[in-house]
C-alpha cells in the first residue's frame, strides 16, 4: 500500500505565485482527477510532485508499507502531453535503457509482458518519430511500469487523441490502477474525470478548492445528488477570488500550461 | 454481433489485459533504488546507440560524405601549402592568456545569472525524477565534455602530425591543454548557478566573477609567462607541474559543482521544454513557430494605430515597422559582438578575414529570414485575404526586412571602413553599395522559398541554399572584375533578387485557391 501525501505546497514563478499552499492525497489503487481550467496550477503541481520543478515551500512524500515515509522522487513517473522519448533510440533499447538507469535485474520478461499487454511488438525496432503519438504514449507508459513507477501522472493524457485511442487509453488508466498504482492525471475534460477518477481534486487559482468523490463534491457545494461534475465544478471554479486571478497569469507563463 | 456479445468480448479483452499486467508486475525484478552509476550507465549506453545510429546515417548519405572529404582535402590543401601568418598580428601567448582569463570570467558570470545546464526534454522526463538524477546528468555532462575532448584533441593533432609530416606536434600535451580548457569552461559555467540555487545571491556573484576574471587578465598580461592560466595554452602544456595543479583545481571544483548539483532542475527542466517546443514547432508548419517568434516581442508597447488611409500594401509595411519597433533592441544586441569582432578583425587581421564578420552577418540574416518577411505573413490569414496586387503586396512585405538587414550589414562592415588595414579606402567604401544587393537578395530568397513549401526546415534549406549561391557567384564575378569593387556584385545581387520575388509571387498565385487578380478570393471555384 503507497500513499502519496501533498502537504501545503507553494511554488512562485518570478514572485508572481502559481502554487498556493496545495494539499491533497491518494492511495495505490486509485485514480486521483486533478481537474480545473487552464492556468489553475495542475501541470505545476504535478511537475513539483515528479521532482521536476523544485518548490518553494510544503512536502511531498510517499508512504509505503515496511519503510515508512521516504521522498517521492524516484517511485514516481511523469508522463507529459506529448511523450518525452530519446529520438535516437528505438522502442527495445527505450526499455533498456530504464533498465539500466533503475538498476533493473531480470528486467527482460517484464518488459516481454508489458510489451505484449500494450501491443508494441510489432514496433521494438522502430524510432520514435515512426510511432504514432497513441504508440508513443503507450512506450511511456511500458518505461514507467517497467521501472515500478507506484505513481504515475499523465498530464492531459486525453489531449489530440481520438476517440478510439482515448478508449484504449482509458482501459490502460483502469489496468494500471487495478495492478497497485497510484494514477494522478490532470485534465479539463470532465466526461473522462467522471468515468475514470475515484478521487477529484478541483483546482483553481492555484489551490485546491475541494476534494473527494463526486458524491462528495456534491455534499460541499450541496447540489443535489443527480447534478453532473459539470454543474459542481462550475459551481466551485465560479467562486470570485481577484487576487488569484491576477495571478493565473503567472502560472500559465511558469508552468506552460 | 449484437450488444450483450459485444459487451462481452469487451469484458473478456479487458480480463486478458489486466492478467497480462499482472504478469508483468508478479515477474518484475526488484526495485531498488537507483545509484548514480545506473544513470551514467544509461546515458553512455543512448549516446553509443544514437551516435552509432547518426553515423551509419550519414555513411549513406553520399552528399555528405563529399562534403566531408572536401573539407578534408581543402585542410590538406592549406597544411601542405602553409598559410604563412599575417606579418606582426601574431599575438604573444600572455595576451592569448589574458583573453582566456576574461572569457571565464564572462562565462562563470553568465553561469551565474542563467541556468547553463541544457538537458533534453527525455533526460527530464526520465532521470530527473531520480534520487541521484539531477546530479549523474551534471556529472556526465562534465565527463562527457571532456572526453570529447580528448577525442577531438587526439584525432587532431594526429592528423595535424601527419599533414605536418612532422614529429614536432605535442598531440599528448595539446590533447590535455583541449580537455582542460573546455572541461574548465563548463565548470565555471556549472558552478555559479549550483550556488545560486544554494541561496548566493546572483547579481553579486556575477560582477564578482566577472571582475575576477578582468582582474585576472590584467594580471596575466602583467605577469607573462608566470600567468597562471598560460597552462591551457598548448604551447604552454610542457609545464607538467603546472598542468597538474591546473587539474587537480579542475577535478575539485568538478566535484563541488557535482555536490551541488540538486536544485537547478526548476531552470533546466524548463529550458529543456522549450527547446523542445521550438523543435517541434519546427518540424510541423509555420504556425506555431509564429507563436514562439511573438516571444521576443517585447510586451508593454502599445499597438501602433493603423490609419483608415493606409490599405492593402501600406498596412504590411506597417505591421512589418510595428514589429520591427518592437524587436529592434534584440536585433541590435545580436549584431553588436559581430560588429565587435568585425573590428578586431579589421585592426588585427589581414584583407581576407575582415570580410569574415559581414560574412557572418549575411549568414545570420539569412537563416533568420527563413522564418520572417513573406514566411511569417503567409502563416497569417490577412495576406492571402487581403485586396490588391499581390506582386506589390510581396514586395510592401519585403522592403522593411530588406531595410533592417542592410542596416545589419553596413554596421558590421562600418569598423572595416573606419579602422580596416590591408584594404584600399576604395575598396572598403566599394563595399557598401553592394550591401543593400545583399539585404534585397536574402529577402528575396526567404520570399521565394516561403512561397514554395510550408515546412519551417525546407524553407530555411531553401533560403540558406539560393542565397548562398547566388552571392557566392555574384562574389565571383566581383573578383573577376575588379575595377568596379562591389558593382558587379550589386548588380548580379539585384537581378537575382528581382528573379527570385517573380518566382515567389508565381508560386503564391499557385498556392492560392479561387481567383487573385479580380481582388477576391473564392475558395473551391478554382
Amino acid at each position: 500500500m503507497t500513499t502519496l501525501v501533498v502537504k501545503d505546497l507553494h511554488k512562485a514563478f518570478g514572485g508572481k505565485p502559481a502554487l498556493r499552499g496545495v494539499s491533497f492525497e491518494g492511495s495505490s489503487g486509485q485514480v486521483l482527477a486533478l481537474l480545473g481550467p487552464n492556468g489553475a496550477g495542475k501541470t505545476t503541481t504535478l511537475r513539483c510532485i515528479a521532482g521536476l520543478l523544485v518548490p518553494d515551500s510544503g512536502e511531498i512524500s510517499l508512504l509505503t508499507d515496511g519503510d515508512g515515509a521516504r521522498p517521492a522522487r524516484g517511485a514516481v513517473a511523469f508522463l507529459p502531453e506529448e511523450p518525452d522519448l530519446y529520438a535516437g533510440l528505438t522502442v527495445e533499447e527505450h526499455l533498456r535503457f530504464i533498465a539500466l538507469a533503475y538498476r533493473l535485474r531480470d528486467w527482460r520478461p517484464r518488459a516481454a509482458a508489458l510489451i505484449d499487454r500494450f501491443q508494441l511488438s510489432g514496433v521494438t525496432d522502430t524510432l520514435p518519430s515512426d510511432l504514432s503519438q497513441g504508440q508513443r504514449r503507450k512506450v511511456a507508459i511500458t518505461m514507467a511500469l517497467l521501472h515500478g513507477a507506484h505513481v504515475v501522472i499523465l498530464d492531459e493524457p486525453f489531449n489530440g487523441l481520438d476517440p478510439k485511442a482515448v478508449r484504449e487509453l482509458r482501459s490502460v488508466i483502469r489496468d494500471l490502477a487495478a495492478s497497485g498504482v497510484l494514477v494522478v492525471l490532470s485534465t479539463h475534460r470532465l466526461e473522462e474525470t467522471e468515468v475514470l477518477a475515484d478521487r477529484i481534486a478541483v483546482t483553481h487559482q492555484g489551490r485546491i478548492v475541494a476534494e473527494g468523490t463526486l458524491g462528495e463534491l456534491r455534499d460541499a457545494v450541496r447540489l443535489a445528488g443527480d447534478a453532473t461534475l459539470e454543474s459542481v465544478f462550475l459551481t466551485l471554479t465560479e467562486a470570485p477570488d481577484e487576487q488569484g486571478a491576477a495571478e493565473q497569469g503567472a502560472d500559465e507563463q511558469g508552468a506552460g500550461e | 454481433m449484437n450488444r450483450a456479445q459485444l459487451n462481452k468480448a469487451r469484458m473478456n479483452r479487458a480480463q486478458v489485459n489486466r492478467a497480462r499486467m499482472d504478469r508483468a508486475r508478479a515477474t518484475g525484478a526488484r526495485i531498488g533504488e537507483a545509484p548514480m552509476t545506473g544513470v551514467l550507465l544509461a546515458l553512455t549506453y543512448a549516446s553509443r546507440r544514437s551516435t552509432g545510429r547518426q553515423i551509419r546515417e550519414f555513411a549513406r548519405s553520399p552528399i555528405r560524405i563529399l562534403v566531408v572529404l572536401a573539407l578534408l582535402g581543402g585542410l590538406a590543401a592549406l597544411e601542405a601549402t602553409g598559410l604563412p601568418a599575417p606579418e606582426g598580428t601574431a599575438l604573444p601567448s600572455r595576451f592569448l592568456a589574458a583573453g582566456l582569463s576574461a572569457v571565464l570570467g564572462v562565462t562563470a558570470a553568465l553561469g551565474a545569472l542563467h541556468c547553463p545546464v541544457r538537458l533534453r526534454a527525455a533526460d527530464v522526463a526520465w532521470l530527473v525524477p531520480l534520487k541521484e538524477g539531477p546530479r549523474a546528468l551534471v556529472l556526465y555532462k562534465i565527463v562527457s565534455l571532456a572526453a570529447t575532448s580528448v577525442v577531438i584533441g587526439l584525432v587532431g593533432g594526429l592528423a595535424g602530425r601527419l599533414l605536418a609530416r612532422s614529429a614536432e606536434v605535442d598531440v599528448v600535451s595539446a590533447t590535455l591543454s583541449l580537455a582542460l580548457a573546455a572541461t574548465a569552461f563548463r565548470v565555471v559555467s556549472y558552478l555559479p548557478y549550483m550556488l545560486v540555487t544554494h541561496g548566493v545571491r546572483r547579481v553579486p556573484l556575477a560582477v564578482g566573477l566577472f571582475a575576477l576574471g578582468a582582474g585576472a587578465a590584467v594580471a596575466t598580461v602583467a605577469l607573462g609567462g608566470a600567468a597562471p592560466l598560460a597552462v591551457f595554452l598548448p604551447s604552454a602544456g610542457g609545464h607538467a607541474t603546472a598542468t597538474a595543479t591546473a587539474l587537480m583545481v579542475v577535478v575539485l571544483l568538478a566535484a563541488l559543482t557535482v555536490g551541488l548539483a540538486d536544485r537547478y532542475q526548476d531552470a533546466a527542466a524548463r529550458l529543456a521544454w522549450e527547446m523542445e517546443a521550438m523543435r517541434a514547432a519546427l518540424q510541423r508548419d509555420g504556425t506555431s513557430l509564429a507563436e514562439m517568434a511573438a516571444r521576443r516581442l517585447r510586451r508593454g508597447v502599445p499597438s501602433l494605430a493603423a490609419s483608415p488611409r493606409f490599405a492593402g500594401e501600406a498596412a504590411f509595411v506597417w505591421r512589418a515597422f510595428a514589429q520591427l519597433r518592437r524587436t529592434w533592441r534584440g536585433d541590435l544586441a545580436g549584431v553588436l559582438p559581430v560588429a565587435a569582432a568585425s573590428a578586431v578583425a579589421a585592426l588585427w587581421a589581414g584583407s581576407g578575414v575582415a570580410l569574415l564578420p559581414t560574412a557572418v552577418a549575411a549568414l545570420l540574416a539569412l537563416l533568420q529570414a527563413g522564418s520572417t518577411g513573406l514566411a511569417d505573413e503567409l502563416d497569417r490569414t490577412p495576406f492571402l485575404l487581403a485586396p490588391g496586387r499581390l506582386g506589390r503586396q510581396v514586395l510592401a512585405v519585403e522592403v522593411l526586412p530588406a531595410l533592417a538587414i542592410t542596416a545589419r550589414l553596413v554596421l558590421v562592415w562600418l569598423p572595416v571602413v573606419v579602422l580596416g588595414r590591408g584594404l584600399d579606402l576604395s575598396a572598403r567604401l566599394g563595399v557598401l553599395p553592394a550591401l543593400p544587393g545583399l539585404a534585397a537578395l536574402v529577402v528575396a530568397a526567404s520570399s521565394a522559398a516561403a512561397a514554395r513549401t510550408r515546412a519551417p526546415i525546407a524553407r530555411l534549406g531553401l533560403t540558406v541554399a539560393a542565397g548562398a549561391v547566388i552571392a557566392l557567384v555574384a562574389a565571383l564575378a566581383d573578383l573577376v572584375l575588379p575595377a568596379w569593387p562591389g558593382l558587379p556584385f550589386l548588380v548580379i545581387c539585384l537581378a537575382a533578387a528581382a528573379g527570385l520575388h517573380l518566382l515567389a509571387v508565381r508560386s503564391l498565385r499557385r498556392l492560392i485557391p479561387g481567383e487573385r487578380a479580380g481582388r477576391t478570393i473564392m475558395p473551391g471555384t478554382a
